[in-house]
């Protein structure tokens, strides 16, 4: 069943175009990643999503109804997790779901999901005494608290520290098994390699990518990539005659070959048969952050 | 009351409140519950002054109880309205103050009704403060207030607050 359907959605902001003909649909259960630079135009798509923005032009259905629409009654069933929220400083953690379970009609028990999301030893924290990690994970609760459907996550990890983000992803795979939809919006490649079905590559407001994270690699960037580094000024030439090899790179002392079937090997013998010394020699696969960088042309942050 | 709403939406309080299902009507109607409660905390005081300390009580009891509360209601609904729009609470506290003091001066409070110009007077009547305050000082001298001095609260109370929860902005 389809979730999320997306049909060349169009939305300005003055001059600035932000969003510019982006179509895409979402599966029952699947876990849909949303990926760009800053600016490319995420945000606003998942906001006109939720219904806290209209489009300009386009189709926007979700559960079967539009978002905008004032009544849909979409609200009690997509939970949002903005990508700057705040509560009042002095709200407690309890005192927090409590008040949101009560704007729904039918919402999971709150005690229960403190102790779900490990926030049962700080029912009693004040807001602002709260760290980023606990913040972020009062914040997951809340947006399922309504017992969703769909939870839209704008930027759930960005300012967390690598213990934080490891342990959110865990929470992310948790909402996943409870069979809720999930939009996860990311600029973190390793997240979104991990965690989504699929993801969708937006630049400059326009799709440039859709599909698995290994399809859209595999598509993207040749599947091998070795790097060494060598004492000697080294010739490409020695390699880019190789029909395994699709790429040399040399950059000062390092060179980086890129390629596909036995590359490791191929690369290795003409290395040995020329007596060419060489130092850290990794090979490894590019992952879904060298695809992105080909992608978007830009790095990431 | 609107700076209070102001700062909830520029920390983006409100966004967050803007994905439930919550409509802005049930928002504002809650905060006036907050309000009403003060207010009613201050009538306590009032009374505690007629029993404690001898303040001469109401005339009319009923008409300054509904005096009171049409009055209550319509400075709740100015100040709802202001949180409903205000950007920030900069411009929520500018816009609360201006009209505190515009209330009060046309109310009666630095001058009593007797001692304004006919002009001024006039103008007090259509004011919710103005009409409050007459409105209490008839009721408090035994008599029910002029129909005027009831109607202007009722009519702020209820346009101020339909239009705040019709132009209310999570963002």
């Amino acid at each position: 069943m389809t979730v999320i359907e997306v049909r060349n959605l169009h939305k300005r902001y003055g001059e600035r175009v932000a969003v510019d003909g982006v179509s895409f649909t979402v599966e029952r259960g699947e876990v849909f990643g949303v990926l760009g630079p800053n600016g490319a135009g995420k945000t606003t798509t998942v906001e006109c999503v939720s219904g806290l923005r209209s489009p300009d032009s386009g189709t926007v259905r979700v559960l079967g109804s539009d978002p905008a629409a004032v009544g849909s009654g979409l609200r009690q069933r997509v939970g949002m997790q903005l990508q700057e929220s705040h509560l009042p400083d002095r709200l407690r953690v309890g005192e927090a779901l409590d008040l949101y379970a009560s704007c729904y009609p039918a919402p999971l028990d709150p005690r229960a999901l403190l102790d779900e999301w490990g926030l049962a030893d700080l029912r009693d924290r004040p807001f602002a005494k709260l760290s980023g990690g606990q913040k972020q994970r009062l914040f997951i609760a809340l947006s399922l608290v309504g017992g969703p459907e769909l939870v839209v996550l704008d930027e759930l990890t960005t300012g967390l520290d690598p213990h934080a983000r490891r342990d959110t992803w865990d929470l992310v795979e948790r909402i996943k098994e409870r069979g809720v939809t999930v939009v996860l919006v990311s600029h973190f490649m390793e997240e979104a390699e991990r965690l989504c079905d699929r993801v969708m590559v937006i630049d400059g407001g326009r799709v440039v990518a859709l599909d698995t994270p290994a399809g859209l690699t595999a598509r993207t960037v040749p599947p091998q990539r070795i790097r060494f580094r060598t004492s000697d000024p080294f010739d490409a030439e020695l390699l880019s005659g190789l029909h395994e090899v699709a790429s040399v790179t040399v950059t000062g002392s390092r060179v980086e070959v890129t390629g596909a079937g036995d590359l490791l090997h191929a690369v290795t013998s003409v290395l040995a048969g020329r007596h060419v010394v060489v130092a850290d020699l990794r090979a490894d696969r590019p992952t879904l952050d060298d695809a992105y960088v080909a992608l978007t042309g830009t790095r990431t942050p | 009351m609107p700076t209070t709403l102001a700062g909830y939406r520029e920390k983006g309080i409100l966004r967050r409140m803007a994905t439930t299902p919550i409509p802005p009507s049930r928002l504002l109607l809650a905060q006036l519950a907050v309000g009403v409660l003060c207010a009613v905390a201050s009538l306590v005081t009032v009374v505690a002054g007629v029993l404690a300390f001898g303040f001469e009580p109401p005339g009319l009891v009923v008409a300054a109880l509904a005096t009171f509360a049409l009055g209550v209601l319509a400075i709740f609904a100015i100040g709802m309205l202001v949180a409903a729009v205000a950007p920030s609470t900069r411009v929520a506290t500018g816009i609360g103050v201006s009209l505190f003091f515009l209330g009060i001066a046309f109310g009666g409070v630095f001058t009593p009704a007797e001692t304004m110009p006919e002009f001024v007077l006039r103008v007090s009547d259509y004011t919710p403060v103005g009409a409050f305050m007459q409105a209490l000082r008839a009721s408090w001298g035994g008599d029910w207030p002029q129909p005027l001095h009831l109607a202007v609260p009722a009519v702020y109370a209820l346009g101020c607050g339909l239009l705040a929860a019709r132009l209310f902005r999570w963002e």
